[in-house]
């Protein structure tokens, strides 16, 4: 450590004034009076001059002494500055902690419960059961159109008897007719038989009237077939056609119903899937910004580094103030001070980063050419 | 594979900043903001994978911390890791000498403070 006193200019003009030492004016003044008297005048104004030079003194020590308060002062602004910083960058990495976890737990919620296979299978579960749906459907309507054509065979059936029936009364309307003719050649025979036929003509009489009656009968039972015939071959065939053609109707909106929700689950699930893609490509692009950043935020470090060797360097120069103040004071005595150039050498040699040499080069004339070494090394 | 790391730091921005980093990737991380701290802690029987240390702190630094963790019982191979602004390189040779694993300046980013750790410790 190089320390040398530093004998004061003004600390040795001072001794040269302010000591009292051989008056210079001891000579008596009969030998030499105008001599004397300009020894005199030189003394008096050296003591003038020394008189101002303290003053002045006396002003650079007070001066001085408001360094220390200075200093201080600038000391604790850093020093505010330093814990603002750490605090801003606390506050930072709480929220981007915070953000990240909010973003691990959305994605976790995904490729859980949320997931694209999940829902595709649900999908799916609902599209099997609207085609067992469509298929019931499919298998009623076959079911309906079977029974139409049955009920369509039994209507034919049920004519085809009644047509029996009605070549029966036919054959009965036949029967009535030459049942009718007998009984009228059974007349003409009970005329020809004079009062031996007349019981035969009243018989033959009955008969005749048997025989209307029974065609009659026959024609009204012919007349109720065939109104029975008409009932069943138009309002049953018409019923059945209506209702049968209004429920296919029904059938074929139930199945387009069907076509369209299916279409939909299909687009449904696509987009599903690409909305569940998007949202953790997007998560995972955040997710890694957000990494960086937090690991970007450790720059306060070395800016704190940074603040307080300014604020060490700043306590030095305090220290020297307070000395060149002491120096001034006590100006009888030779006072050492560690130099400014010393104080220098001092904070170069606290310095750990190479931009910080290459600083202090630069702005002490030289070069700034240090490199910054290897920012990863394993040995 | 989720690996115990110890880290030491008297800057705790950094201990959060690491911490961030390294539980996003799984690890288990545990901290001290002291050399003379994280001591305590390996004396005490915490025994991680991997330590990462600053250099410049308090009374102890993060050299002699790894002369220390090399006495330790268990712990004659675990990686140590120097995290520092510092950028002489006869710190460097001080560090490697006293059988540090590796050298990090700050600020660290996190990809390479992972990638790193990947290669130091098994399995990670």
């Amino acid at each position: 450590m190089l320390i040398f006193c530093v004998v004061s200019l003004l600390g040795g003009v001072a001794l040269g004034y302010g000591l009292p030492r051989r008056a210079r004016g001891t000579t008596p003044l009969r030998s030499a009076a105008p001599q004397k008297l300009a020894s005199a005048v030189d003394v008096l104004a050296d003591l003038g001059a020394a008189d101002h030079l303290a003053r002045k003194s006396s002003m650079v020590v007070e001066e001085l002494a408001h360094y220390q308060r200075f200093f201080s002062i600038l000391r604790d602004q850093i020093g505010h500055v330093e814990q603002e910083t750490e605090d801003a960058a606390l506050g930072i990495l709480t929220r981007l902690n915070e953000i990240d976890s909010r973003i691990q737990s959305m994605m976790g919620f995904l490729d859980s419960s949320s997931s694209q296979d999940s829902v595709v299978e649900l999908m799916h579960r609902a599209e099997r059961r609207m085609v067992e749906n469509r298929i019931l459907l499919l298998e009623f309507q076959i079911s309906r159109d079977q029974a139409a054509a049955d009920g369509l065979a039994r209507r034919d059936e049920l004519l085809g008897m009644i047509e029996e029936l009605n070549m029966v009364v036919a054959q009965v309307r036949v029967i009535a007719r030459q049942t009718n003719m007998l009984a009228l050649n059974a007349t003409i025979e009970a005329v020809r038989a004079g009062d031996a036929g007349r019981g035969f003509a009243v018989v033959a009489g009955e008969v005749k009237q048997l025989s209307r009656g029974s065609d009659q009968a026959a024609r009204d039972i012919s007349g109720g077939m065939t109104r029975l015939q008409d009932a069943i071959g138009s309002s049953l065939e018409s019923m059945v056609t209506q209702r049968l053609a209004a429920e296919r109707e029904a059938f074929a909106v139930i199945e387009g119903g069907i076509d369209e929700l299916s279409g939909n689950f299909d687009l449904l699930i696509e987009h599903q899937r690409v909305v569940l893609e998007k949202v953790q490509a997007e998560s995972e692009q955040i997710a890694q910004p957000i990494l960086q950043l937090i690991g970007s935020i450790q720059f306060q470090d070395v800016t704190r580094q940074q603040l307080q060797l300014v604020s060490r360097a700043m306590q030095s120069m305090s220290n020297h103030s307070q000395q060149l103040a002491h120096a001034l004071q006590d100006i009888k005595n030779d006072v050492c001070v560690d130099t400014i150039e010393n104080q220098i050498e001092k904070l170069a040699s606290t310095y750990v980063m190479a931009e910080q040499r290459n600083i202090h080069n630069i702005a002490s004339g030289g070069g700034g050419s240090e490199e910054k070494g290897s920012l990863v090394e394993l040995f | 594979m989720a690996k115990k790391i110890l880290i030491v730091d008297d800057s705790p921005t950094i201990l959060m900043s690491m911490q961030g980093i390294l539980e996003r990737a799984g690890h288990t991380v545990s901290k001290a903001a002291s050399a003379e701290q994280a001591v305590t802690l390996l004396q005490g029987g915490l025994k991680p994978d991997l330590v990462i240390t600053d250099l410049h702190m308090g009374e102890m630094n993060g050299i002699e911390l790894v002369r220390q963790v090399r006495k330790m019982a268990g712990l004659q191979f675990v990686p140590v890791l120097l995290v520092t602004t510092e950028s002489q390189q006869d710190r460097r040779i001080d560090a490697k000498a006293a059988g540090a694993t590796g050298w990090l300046v700050k600020p660290v980013q996190s990809d390479a403070l992972l990638q790193v750790i990947k290669q130091v410790v098994p399995g990670a």
